[in-house]
């Protein structure tokens, strides 16, 4: 192999880094950062000038000859050879009929976008001249973007074609301005100002900004296209408005991009990429200089309430010129310095503003032309827009069809367009006040999936009531335990009551609390205090004293309404009436039961009037108050019996605790319509079997109870008659309960409802059978929903935004607390004027048709490693696995500056295994989303009053799930130090999940550059996220290598002296694996393996070739020596050779070691049984194991399964391998027995295996014809087979690392 | 993302509708129809406290005048 002189060695600029990231990243996708150019060519073409004029251009641009390589440091350098020859192809296709040329001219093109380059072989160029005709062709010219920017193509097609002009000559073209001097003023730049520059830019910022999933900038694929175009009266105006304000129009539409992100996030500090030239001006010639100049740099733009359209663009335009001086920092380092993780944006910005390309498409004199061009070059960036100014201006949207569908990335480009009408129309326009959404848009989120008015019959609930009495007066009206209540009797219970409350004062606005159990006296009672006009007040009589207290302090009742029973448990002096009490009952007795009327109330009741008084727990501790009127409870009412069924002969089981407003619904909807309350007796909320027995003994068809209490219904195994509609409410389920309910013959509803807003304010029937995550689905009558963005404007479908409800629900507000009440019921701006919405700090977003999704809530935002994440969300995910009944997701800080996400999870019977719940969350969720612990908990911890009680919950244990399995390969040994020092434990085990035991992103990262440090090879970031666990991870790194490489590389090192230690008669190299962790870490070591182990390559045909061919490889990674060669026993033969055949090249030997060798022919009877034999043990000793330890002699099929089972590097060697070394070792033998060495000069070390036995007594004597100098012999206490074990291999390395000078502290420390 | 309302740092008015409700309210957003600024602009804070000493009666002013009716 010729290789020329190396005539530059020159440092990478930050995008060139990123570039050469990408393309290791994955060495086997297809590489984006191709830039392929084809030009349709017509005339009489000169191939040759072509030719040379391409040529011309590598040899006039010494950058463009430039190879990547990563030095032993680690650092990255661009090596220039001083000539490199072009790859030139040409194909004739001009004897094909026109279709079939078409079809392999496309063919043709699409394999040499795919045809990666390979960043270490120079020139990273290509051309490509295809034959299409007589007279016509299609020239391609193939880069990649490492060496060129857009900037220079234009530059680059303008020399090539005058060198093409002059017959491929370049005496008409000026001097070239050599990239290296731009490197050199790339070098000479004050760091650190430019980066305080970029701090005080991003500082403060709290999250990226990504349209995809999180990680997804790290693939690779490549993108799909389309192009919008503004019409010339719009680019114009833009350009009016541009110049208008002092802008540019970069820095218009950079803006007006900015607040489409802003809108697409739902978030008010928004960043994207942006390429930038790059060019300084001070540097002279740089504007026709050919190279990669371009830089990608963030673009920060914060969303300033109360600016306008033009003030945000002209904003953005300072911000960005105050970064000018700094732009050539790489955004990896900026990324680190943002604080935010490691991605920052998603998208990429690029405004086009290329020189203009070569004016001439007449190429020579000769009347060739250039009749069309086409380009294609791509980023990795999930979305990048590309502005290209004209006079018409066109953006070009490039995304990722795996990311994005074409249709939402339409919808975005829609979204942009409007954003650049608006500031044509009006710039001084409030940024806030421009929607993104179109007209039908608006429309459709604000109003269709809103139109839900409904005339209500009645707005007071005693006349919705006794409207129903009077139509059916002896319909079943409630049922208590088997006593039964008609309408009629019902109505005339609660008149008498009705008219002793009125006597003792009850009237509009007074509150009378009720501290009864749930029963046929709380229904009398509740319907009582609505007749006279009063509002009523549930007590939970099993709530502490305390709490009660606290409520009726607040609420400040006329009285209470209790049992001689309940009266002991309210608090002292509580003023109370007992409706047991023998005189109070007597005098309800006395009172008329027909209905009351207005002139009866102390004032008359109006639908205005309050209806009941709800406490639900404040954030701060204390029981906040609702006031509802009865407006909105006759609306939740209707509405809800219609959405649900409940009508006349409908029995619904009243089951939820009183002091809910659940229970509101349960006892006055079905009283509204004709259908029956029936009372579940006490315990049935909490025992299955009772509830189910409730349910059949009532012949109850409607119920709505909490997910939990229907999963442990389930769980019971409790037989639920079929036909039942049941209602989950208040908390998330997984998919598996409701389809255990619909699998037990009920239709299942899910509803969505807050106390601030009349119990309900949307349902979803779910589909059957249920499948992923229910919706919250859509508005009940007279109910609007709104979700809005930072700047209270409507989000579109998909994005989350908060939501707010509107319409006759809303209670009146918190009950005295108006502050409270302005602060969260706040003024409606799509609704009628002067209207309210309740904004409830629930984040959801719509589904395409209108349904709601609930995403979670606003203040369990949490933010761990920069990024905001919805523990709720988290959650869902949690509780969308089957085996999940309940979860919650926290996050922890128990080692200091270490937050971790953890899962608890309580399991359905099946019981549940964390790993499986972290590998589903692993499919669903962005990685930084995956908890670090998943816990299963019997039952979730919980506060006396019946909420989660997070303090309670343990903190995950990750030492304590380390598993047993030990290293069994010294690589695994290294991974399994790694795992456990990233991880900050003391051992990791070969099973142990390294996200398990509390790994995450940026954790994994820090692991792999220790794992590329220490064993260099295949290891990819990916490769830690598909193989999680060191055993796994070892076999992938095999696999990532060739297993049967002649050169395999067991660990890449630090820059030190690499060691070359060369196979025994079976050709494996894998024994040596041993020497990784015994030889300083700073060397590399190599193990030589025979050629014929895989693909039937040829074998050598005596042992000279062998070693010249092992010569030229383990030159091709270190070209100059000195060399360390090491043999074991055939290998020691070979290592001499190679040796002597070094020495007579003029390479320097610094080591010649022998393990066991002798220069003596092998034994050459050695039967071919025995042969076997002998593989087949140095197989199991290659993984391990003693074949001492094995009965009877080994079979190859059995070895074969062994090395599978072991996962290791051997596991795809199988039979057939086994047959191949077989080859392989009698080919050694063979060649073994016609080698006569030639004369090494100088010392050798040798060991001897001193249990050998006879064979070879004075073997290591036999190689002093073949050395001058000494040799220094040691004695190993272990057999020929068992030179590579670990104890011998102790021993070995113990002498070697002696005889291996001290490297130098200073100058190794340099190498860092 | 903080929603607007919760913005400690913001500046607020105090929106006041025919009912006599009241509503805190961000000042970059427009003020929505049916609604006039009974206070501000001013700090969260300021604004919270003057809704505290002004709107003591909760009750809707419709609901109000129907009820004064009723007694005079």
């Amino acid at each position: 192999m010729k290789r020329a002189r190396i005539e530059d060695v020159l440092p990478l600029t930050a995008l060139q880094e990123g570039f050469l990231f990408h393309s290791l990243y994955d060495e086997k996708a297809a590489d984006v950062y191709h830039l392929q150019l084809a030009f349709a060519l017509r005339g009489r073409l000169d191939a040759e000038a072509l030719r040379r004029s391409c040529a011309g251009l590598l040899r006039r641009h010494a950058n463009l000859r430039g190879a990547f390589r990563q030095r032993r440091s680690g650092e990255s350098v661009q090596v220039v050879p001083a000539e490199v020859e072009l790859p030139w192809r040409e194909v004739d296709l001009s004897a094909e009929e026109s279709a079939r040329r078409e079809e392999r001219l496309s063919a043709i093109l699409a394999e040499d976008r795919a045809e990666r380059f390979d960043l270490k072989t120079p020139p990273l160029l290509r051309c490509l001249l295809i034959r299409l005709g007589a007279d016509t062709y299609r020239f391609v010219l193939t880069s990649h973007h490492i060496l060129l920017d857009g900037w220079s193509v234009p530059l680059l097609l303008n020399e090539l074609f005058t060198m093409y002009a002059h017959g491929g000559a370049d005496h008409t073209l000026p001097a070239v301005t050599p990239y290296r001097d731009y490197l050199a003023w790339l070098g000479g730049r004050d760091r650190e100002t430019a980066l305080s520059a970029w701090r005080r830019s991003l500082a403060g910022l709290e999250e990226p900004t990504l349209l995809g999933p999180a990680g997804a900038g790290r693939e690779t694929v490549v993108p799909d296209e389309f192009e919008i175009e503004l019409d010339e009266a719009t680019t114009a105006a833009l350009t009016d408005v541009a110049r208008g304000h002092g802008l540019t129009l970069n820095s218009v539409i950079q803006g007006a991009w900015a607040l489409v992100l802003s809108r697409l996030t739902g978030r008010d500090d928004v960043v994207f990429g942006t390429t930038v030239s790059g060019r300084p001006t001070e540097l002279p010639g740089v504007e026709t200089m050919i190279g990669l100049f371009a830089n990608t740099v963030p673009v920060r733009v914060r969303m300033a309430p109360g600016e306008s359209l033009a003030g945000l663009m002209s904003r953005v335009q300072d911000e960005r010129g105050a970064l000018g001086e700094s732009e050539y920092i790489g955004v990896g380092e900026l990324q680190r310095l943002s604080g935010v993780g490691s991605e920052l944006f998603d998208t990429l910005y690029v405004f086009e503003n290329y020189p203009a390309p070569a004016g001439a498409s007449t190429l020579g004199h000769d009347g060739l032309e250039i009749t069309g061009t086409e380009g294609r070059a791509a980023a990795h960036y999930p979305l990048t827009v590309t502005v290209i100014p004209g006079p018409a201006l066109r953006v070009r949207f490039n995304y990722r069809p795996d990311l994005f569908s074409r249709q939402r990335v339409l919808g975005w480009s829609d979204r942009l367009r409007r954003v650049l009408d608006a500031a044509v129309a009006d710039p001084g326009r409030l940024a806030a006040h421009v929607d993104v959404l179109d007209e039908a848009e608006r429309r459709r989120i604000l109003v269709e999936w809103n139109d839900t008015a409904r005339a209500l019959p009645a707005e007071t609930y005693p006349e919705l009531f006794e409207a129903q009495v009077r139509r059916t007066p002896d319909e079943l009206a409630l049922d208590e335990d088997g006593t039964a209540l008609t309408y009629a009797e019902l109505n005339a219970r609660a008149n008498r009551l009705a008219r002793l409350l009125v006597s003792r004062g009850v009237g509009p606005e007074s509150v009378v609390a009720l501290a009864l159990r749930r029963s046929t006296d709380l229904a009398v009672a509740v319907l009582a205090v609505l007749k006279s006009g009063g509002a009523y007040l549930p007590v939970d009589l099993d709530h502490p004293r305390e709490r009660i207290e606290l409520i009726l302090d607040s609420a400040r009742p006329v009285a209470v309404l209790t049992t001689r029973a309940g009266a002991a448990g309210l608090p002292e002096g509580t003023g109370h009436w007992c409706l047991d009490d023998t005189g109070f009952a007597a005098e309800a007795a006395h009172h008329d039961g027909q209905d009351l009327n207005d002139p009866e109330r102390v004032a008359p009741l109006l639908p205005d009037h309050p209806a009941y008084l709800i406490y639900t727990s404040g954030s701060t501790g204390t029981p906040k108050g609702l006031t509802t009127p009865h407006r909105g409870l006759c609306n939740v009412v209707l509405g809800m019996d219609e959405r649900l069924g409940v009508r006349q002969g409908v029995r619904l089981l009243a089951l939820a605790a009183v002091g809910f407003d659940m229970s509101v619904y349960e006892f006055l909807g079905p009283l509204a319509v004709g259908a029956a309350v029936m009372i579940a007796p006490p315990d049935a909320a909490r025992d299955p079997r009772v509830l189910a027995a409730a349910i059949r003994g009532t012949g109850a068809t409607v119920i709505s109870g909490t997910p939990s209490l229907w999963q442990s219904v389930l769980g019971a195994g409790a037989e639920l008659p079929r036909g039942l509609r049941i209602q989950l409410a208040g908390e998330r389920f997984g998919e598996n309960i409701p389809r255990g309910l619909q699998e037990a013959g009920a239709s299942v509803v899910n509803l969505y409802g807050l106390t601030e807003a009349s119990v309900y304010s949307t349902v979803a029937d779910l589909p059957e059978p249920f499948t992923g995550q229910a919706t919250i689905g859509r508005p009940i009558a007279n109910t609007q929903l709104y979700v809005l963005g930072p700047g209270l404007r409507p989000v579109p479908a998909g994005v989350t935004g908060e939501l707010y409800l509107a319409g006759v629900g809303l209670a009146r507000g918190f009950t005295h607390r108006p502050g409270a009440t302005a602060a969260r019921y706040v003024a409606n701006p799509y609704g009628p004027p002067g209207s309210r919405m309740y904004r409830t700090g629930d984040l959801v977003r719509w589904t395409d048709d209108g349904e709601l999704f609930f995403v979670g809530r606003a203040d369990h935002q949490v933010k761990v490693r920069g990024f905001r994440i919805e523990l709720g969300e988290i959650e869902a995910a949690l509780s969308a696995h089957p085996a999940v009944a309940r979860s919650v997701v926290i996050v922890r800080e128990d080692r200091e500056g270490d937050a971790r996400i953890v899962g608890y999870v309580v399991p359905e019977e099946t019981g549940v295994d964390p790993g499986e719940l972290r590998a589903h969350l692993r499919r669903t969720l962005p990685d930084y989303m995956v908890p670090s612990a998943v816990l299963p908990l019997r039952a979730l911890p919980q506060t006396p009053n019946g909420k989660l009680d997070r303090k309670a919950l343990p903190a995950p244990d990750f030492a304590a799930r380390v598993s047993s399995r030990t290293p069994r390969t010294p690589q695994e040994e290294v991974l399994c130090r790694l795992f456990a020092e990233t991880l900050g434990l003391e051992r990791v085990g070969i099973d142990d999940d390294f996200f398990e035991l509390g790994g995450h992103s940026l954790l994994a990262t820090r692991l792999v550059n220790r794992i590329r440090a220490e064993l260099g090879t295949g290891s990819s970031i990916r490769s830690v996220f598909e193989a999680p666990t060191v055993a796994a991870l070892a076999g992938r790194l095999h696999q990532e290598d060739d297993p049967f490489d002649t050169l395999l590389r067991l660990r890449a090192g630090k820059g030190g002296a690499p060691w070359f230690i060369v196979h025994p008669a079976v050709g494996l190299g894998w024994c040596y694996s041993g020497f990784i962790t015994r030889l300083g870490p700073e060397s590399p070591v190599y193990a030589l393996q025979a050629r014929g182990l895989s693909g039937g390559e040829a074998l050598a045909p005596t042992l000279r070739e062998m070693a010249a061919d092992y010569i030229e490889r383990i030159r091709s990674v270190h070209p100059k020596g000195p060399y360390r060669l090491l043999g074991w026993s055939f290998g020691g033969l070979v290592a001499h050779q190679m040796a002597t055949m070094l020495q007579s090249e003029g390479a320097e030997v610094e080591l010649l070691g022998f393990l066991d060798s002798f220069p003596a022919p092998e034994d050459a009877d050695e039967t071919s049984e025995d042969l076997e034999q002998e593989i087949l043990a140095a197989l199991l000793i290659d993984i391990g194991l003693d074949p001492a330890d094995e009965d009877g002699p080994l079979e190859a099929s059995e070895v074969a399964a062994r090395l599978r089972e072991e996962e290791g590097p051997l596991a795809s060697l199988g039979e057939e391998g086994i047959a191949a070394l077989r080859r392989v070792t009698g080919n050694n033998l063979r060649v073994a027995r016609d080698f006569v060495p030639e004369v090494f000069h100088g010392d050798v070390v040798a060991f001897r295996a001193g249990r050998h036995g006879v064979d070879h007594p004075y073997a290591v004597k036999a190689w002093a014809p073949y050395v001058t100098g000494g040799i220094q012999e040691h004695e190993v206490d272990c057999a020929h087979l068992e030179m590579t074990t670990p104890a011998a291999l102790d021993v070995i390395t113990g002498v070697l690392r002696d005889l291996m000078p001290r490297p130098a502290s200073g100058r190794q420390g340099a190498t860092r | 993302m903080t929603n607007p309302f919760d913005n400690t740092d913001g500046t607020f008015l105090v929106l006041i509708n025919d009912e006599g409700q009241h509503s805190l309210w961000p000042e970059f957003v427009e003020v929505p129809a049916g609604w006039e600024t009974a206070h501000g602009p001013d700090t969260r804070q300021v604004c919270l406290d003057f809704i505290e000493r002004n709107w003591t009666d909760m009750r809707p002013k419709s609901l109000i005048q129907a009820m004064d009716r009723e007694h005079a």
